[in-house]
């Protein structure tokens, strides 16, 4: 008799550690801080990957989860401005303008559970489970379907460490990240074990945590607190590998974990000083404010010509775009490349600081294309773009140890990809092989 | 064109308006000759939050998940917030005939801050922070509303629980007539279907003077200076609504209503007294004069429940995996909730008497169970009594209010009189419901009226 | 800033144009502005009556449906027009004379359609009693860059609904609402942790 051997739906577990970049995993991995990784990514493509622009969370973790560029999902940054009041707001999951690769898998009659990918908040339906990632405020508003809020909440489920505590007290933070962790390994079993997936995802985010507070401790044997930063990789490690060891588990011998992938949705670097951009374009004569203490972009005059938001996005006080825009849309490319050129010339102790300056055409493509920054900056490592109102000095210390990098961000997986990928590229290539 | 007009007055009263000075009210009497009318029974607890809210969208205090006007935002110990119009989820009538294309003048109506969009103006009620906020839609009114009202277009007076009883008498005249010219005024600069005015200035004068009008008030003493502010200023009123029904045109429809009534208030009830004395709740340190409770004297773990004071009293539970330092197992809740409210509603006077509490249960009164209510409602001696939240009293009874003078309480029906035209054929009963008046309005323009809204037309 | 914008609904028959029109109208109306609806069906009834279905005849229609649309933007009123315009170039050109243009392609499956049918349309054409029968006889050029796509057969109505106004408000031609969002208190938890991780 002859056994007929049925087509298994193929299977795909991600696990992301957020803001971890490619040399720091590596080192973790050669150096046996991380042994079950140094195991797991023998085989495969390790490689370096681009993350969004600009190399934020919410934008990255969008790019990845649409497969789309930012003119595209509509998300530019954690924060974005009101055309009409020059207001703050900040996009929800709702904002969100293209659809998800896990809706279509849904599609496809496929299941997913998505555990703490930053973004995500508040939840809504998706084919499967979902649990929000930062910035999530209430676990109420976390969790879908509701029916899992019980058990998480029993658990002790957390979202994100303590960040008021984090600042002052390096110790009281890792002691949050290690319990952080513990809860977040007991929903990833809860779902692993529950649901009815085909493609399950689980972010570690205290590593971008533990690395903006102490990055010292990270990169240095000699600071007192590395060993027990170490420590928190270990038992990261220790993460991948129980669910590296499920993942294969429930495989045919054939298909040897090869739909497992790890990766982090930017780079991170040691950071020195904070450039203000909004100081620097007062200084020089493109923006002002009609307030004595501004708060915001909302208290810019409309004769600025231009202003910034986090992390390094410039944008024009176009007419016809912002409500009070005074820069006529054929001025704006004649300064675009002024500021351009001018922005080159900023330095810090005779070394140039801006290392890339995009203008919007060339990086992003899609229907919010006229939505986006005009321009896109990034600096040399070390110095962190601010789009902050406060202060007048350009160039400012900063309490952070630890700022995040473009182009540093890893990926690791047997699956087919692209050379020089960048994150948008793994949805079509994870669709692909769950679907093709 | 058919046009309505509502002249809302917070906390008209029935008794006096549609039985004692009836006869002094000639408007009003002819309104309700011509058309029907009675009490209109308000919601549970009946204050203007939400009452107001409650009668524009149809929708019970649970559905609204607006029990007050100082709800907790979370079951953290600190987290009253107030609400306001952004708490309102619900559409209300004039989001309804706006989406119909017909236009309407909202002015005054509670919880109307921050103002949101509509076909038409909005002038934001009494909590609106100010004018210099935006408190219009559209923005930038504050000049023509200033104007219309005849100088000075006045939000609400400054403070109503004052002693200087004459200072709050001449506040609360100048807003009523501030208030009725500029609806007049308004009503008229444009065609306005719908055209909706709330007035405070009964409220405030009932809190003030209630003692100084009504013989059965306890502290009534004849032939004192204040004994007929109230009688002549429903007169003032009723004079008022007749400059408005002629403004409001021939053919216009007008309706006047309240979001409940008032009563003659005997005493307070201090709740968090008396909740210690039952050992409920234990404080920290015993404080040696009447303080305002604030969370951080309470001693968490030894404390299953305190409450707040207001028209009404709220008692909340200190629930395990709920609250942040719960000592009620989950499974005792009930339990609890049956025993505390059974001693409450034997609760006695000064000498022991039972004052006839009532105690609300949210699930049971309300359709929905929404954002957190209170663990307890109730309504001291049925509301002859308010709740009193401080501690440091000496006494569970405090025969003056806690909080600044106030001689009455609300009751739970106010007013309706409606004159909806010849050939609409209006209900006739003796009570209605503040959950009726939405619908009716709805029907008045020959709209549907939407399966979410509870009360039924009247027409 | 002006008011007025036109919000095009483009799709295939029975893909939810006229639905999806109402729905967002209603919510505009709620919000106090002034909107109107063009729908196809309508429109040739009165303004493009005697047109038929030939090339011609629709680019005709679709350029009326364009021009009245025009008219309504510059005088501050939302325009909604919801007509199949199966025809990319004359879609384009309607954005092109009004500017203020937010395009909305109702995509849907055709065996979804089929099923759907609710004027018996499909049916009708699939046996040949209509000819010219955009999505089965007559061709239908998706656009390439609309800036809302809903996929009405997969998505709920008030999803898409959400969707629309969320980019209206997004790029601008409404002011934000409420329920969208975070409210203000939310609002400054979310500046507070974005703050201690020096996002902001």
């Amino acid at each position: 008799m002859r056994l007929l051997r049925r087509q298994r739906k193929r299977r795909v577990c991600v696990v992301g550690l957020d803001g971890v970049p490619f040399q720091l995993l590596k080192r973790l991995a050669d150096t046996a801080v991380m042994p079950r990784l140094s195991e797991i990514i023998q085989d495969g493509g390790l490689r370096q990957m681009r993350a969004s622009l600009p190399p934020v969370s919410s934008v990255s973790w969008s790019c990845f989860m649409t497969g789309a560029n930012p003119a595209e999902h509509g998300i530019f940054g954690f924060t974005d401005v009101a055309p009409d009041s020059y207001r703050l707001r900040f996009p929800t999951f709702a904002d969100l303008a293209a659809p998800t690769f896990w809706d279509k898998l849904g599609e496809s009659r496929r299941r997913c559970a998505v555990i703490n990918q930053p973004a995500t908040y508040p939840a809504r339906p998706i084919p499967g489970a979902l649990v929000s990632g930062f910035v999530a405020l209430q676990l109420g508003k976390s969790v879908w379907p509701k029916d899992h809020l019980p058990a998480l909440q029993a658990m002790g489920y957390r979202i994100d460490v303590d960040l008021q505590q984090a600042r002052d007290n390096p110790d009281l933070l890792l002691a949050d990240l290690e319990a952080t962790l513990e809860t977040r390994r007991r929903a990833a079993r809860y779902f692993w074990e529950r649901e009815e997936w085909d493609y399950f995802q689980v972010v570690v985010t205290g590593t971008d945590r533990l690395q903006h507070f102490l990055w010292n401790a990270v990169d240095r044997e000699d600071d007192p607190r590395h060993a027990r930063v170490m420590a928190y990789y270990r038992a990261i490690d220790e993460f991948i590998g129980e669910f590296w060891d499920r993942f294969r588990r429930g495989q045919s011998a054939d298909r040897e974990g090869e739909g497992f992938l790890l990766l982090s949705d930017h780079g991170f670097a040691a950071v020195n000083k904070e450039i203000r951009l909004n100081a620097w374009l007062r200084e020089n004569g493109y923006l002002d404010y009609q307030a004595d203490d501004p708060t915001s972009v909302a208290d810019i005059t409309p004769a600025t010509r231009a202003f910034a938001l986090d992390p390094g996005r410039l944008h024009l006080n176009v007419k016809g775009r912002f409500a009070s825009g005074c820069v006529a849309l054929s001025e704006a490319p004649a300064l675009r490349a002024e500021l351009a050129a001018r922005l080159k010339e900023i330095t810090f102790e005779g070394r140039p600081v801006i290392t890339h300056i995009f203008e919007r055409e060339q990086i992003y493509q899609g229907p919010r294309t006229n939505l986006a920054p005009d321009l896109v900056l990034l600096s040399e490592p070390g110095f962190d773009l601010k789009g902050t109102t406060k202060g007048d000095e350009v160039f400012v210390d900063t309490h952070f140890q630890g700022m995040h990098t473009w182009d540093d961000a890893f990926v690791w997986t047997h699956l087919p990809i692209p050379d020089s990928p960048e994150i948008s590229d793994l949805a079509k290539v994870i669709l692909g092989w769950m679907l093709g | 064109m058919k046009r309505l007009v509502v002249v809302g007055l917070d906390c008209l009263t029935p008794q006096w308006a549609l039985d004692a000075w009836l006869g002094d009210m000639p408007n009003l009497k002819s309104l309700l000759d011509r058309g029907v009318g009675g009490r209109l029974r308000s919601t549970i607890p009946p204050i203007t939050v939400p009452a107001w809210s409650a009668m524009m969208t149809s929708q019970d205090p649970g559905m609204l998940g607006v029990y007050g006007f100082r709800n907790r935002a979370s079951h953290e110990y600190d987290s009253l917030k107030v609400a306001n119009a952004a708490s309102i989820k619900a559409r209300t009538v004039w989001n309804y005939l706006s989406r119909n294309r017909l236009k309407s003048l909202v002015m005054g109506v509670p919880q109307t801050y921050p103002p949101k969009p509509l076909n038409g103006i909005l002038i934001s009620g009494f909590m609106a922070p100010g004018k210099d906020v935006p408190f219009t839609y559209p923005d930038g009114l504050r000049g023509l509303l200033d104007q219309a009202a005849g100088g000075d277009y006045i939000l609400d007076v400054k403070d109503f629980r004052t002693e200087d009883k004459a200072a709050l008498l001449e506040s609360v005249k100048k807003m009523t007539q501030a208030r009725f010219r500029a609806f007049r005024a308004l009503l008229k600069a444009d065609d306005f279907d719908f055209a909706m005015m709330v007035e405070m200035g009964p409220d405030r004068l009932h809190h003030g003077f209630w003692r100084y009008c009504d013989p059965t008030h306890r502290l009534y003493e004849a032939g004192n200076p204040y004994q007929h502010v109230l009688h002549d200023y429903y007169i003032n009123l009723d004079q008022e609504l007749g400059r408005t029904m002629e403004a409001a045109g021939e053919g216009a429809s007008v309706m006047v209503v309240s979001d409940h009534g008032a009563k003659a208030m005997d005493g307070a009830i201090c709740i968090n007294e008396w909740l210690q004395e039952q050992g409920y709740l234990t404080l920290k340190e015993q404080p040696r004069e009447r303080t305002r409770l604030t969370p951080d004297m309470i001693d968490w773990p030894n404390t299953k429940a305190w409450g707040e004071g207001g028209y009404y009293g709220r008692v909340f539970f200190n629930v395990q995996g709920r609250e942040p330092q719960g000592c009620i197992p989950p499974g005792a809740y009930e339990g609890l909730r049956e025993e505390l409210a059974a001693k409450l509603e034997g609760l006695g006077d000064e000498e022991g008497k039972p004052i006839g509490t009532r105690v609300f249960r949210a699930e049971q009164v309300y359709r929905q169970v929404n954002n957190i209510p209170p663990d307890l409602i109730v309504y001291f001696g049925n509301l002859d009594w308010r709740s009193a939240g401080s501690v440091g009293v000496g006494s569970n009874h405090l025969r003056e209010n806690d909080t600044g003078p106030d001689d009455a309480n609300h009751m739970e029906d106010g007013v309706f009189v409606w004159d909806p035209g010849a050939d609409r054929s209006p209900r006739r009963a003796d009570l209605y419901q503040i959950y009726d008046i939405a619908p009716s309005i709805l029907r008045f323009f020959d709209l549907d009226v939407p399966e979410e809204m509870i009360g039924s037309s009247i027409i | 800033m002006a008011k007025g914008f036109t919000l095009w609904f483009t799709g295939l028959s029975a893909s939810g144009k006229s639905t999806l029109a109402e729905r967002v109208r209603d919510l505009l109306l709620e919000r106090g502005m002034k909107v109107e609806v063009l729908d196809g069906d309508v429109v040739r009834q009165n303004l493009s009556k005697g047109l038929g279905f030939s090339k011609e005849d629709r680019d005709t229609n679709i350029r009326r449906i364009g021009f009245v649309c025009n008219l309504l933007t510059r005088n501050d009123v939302v325009a909604i027009g919801a007509a199949i315009s199966p025809y990319r170039a004359i879609r384009d050109e309607n954005r092109k004379l009004i500017g203020r243009f937010v395009e909305v392609y109702c995509k849907c499956d055709i065996d979804t359609l089929k099923n759907r049918d609710p004027k018996g349309l499909y049916e009708k054409a699939l046996r040949g009693e209509i000819e010219n029968f955009t999505g089965v006889s007559d061709p239908y050029e998706a656009p390439e860059k609309a800036e809302v796509v809903v996929d009405t057969a997969n998505e709920d109505i008030d999803t898409s609904v959400e969707r629309i106004i969320g980019t209206l408000e997004q790029m601008g031609y409404i002011p934000a609402g409420d329920g969208r969002g975070y409210s203000e208190d939310e609002e400054e938890s979310i500046k507070e942790r974005l703050r201690d991780l020096g996002y902001i």
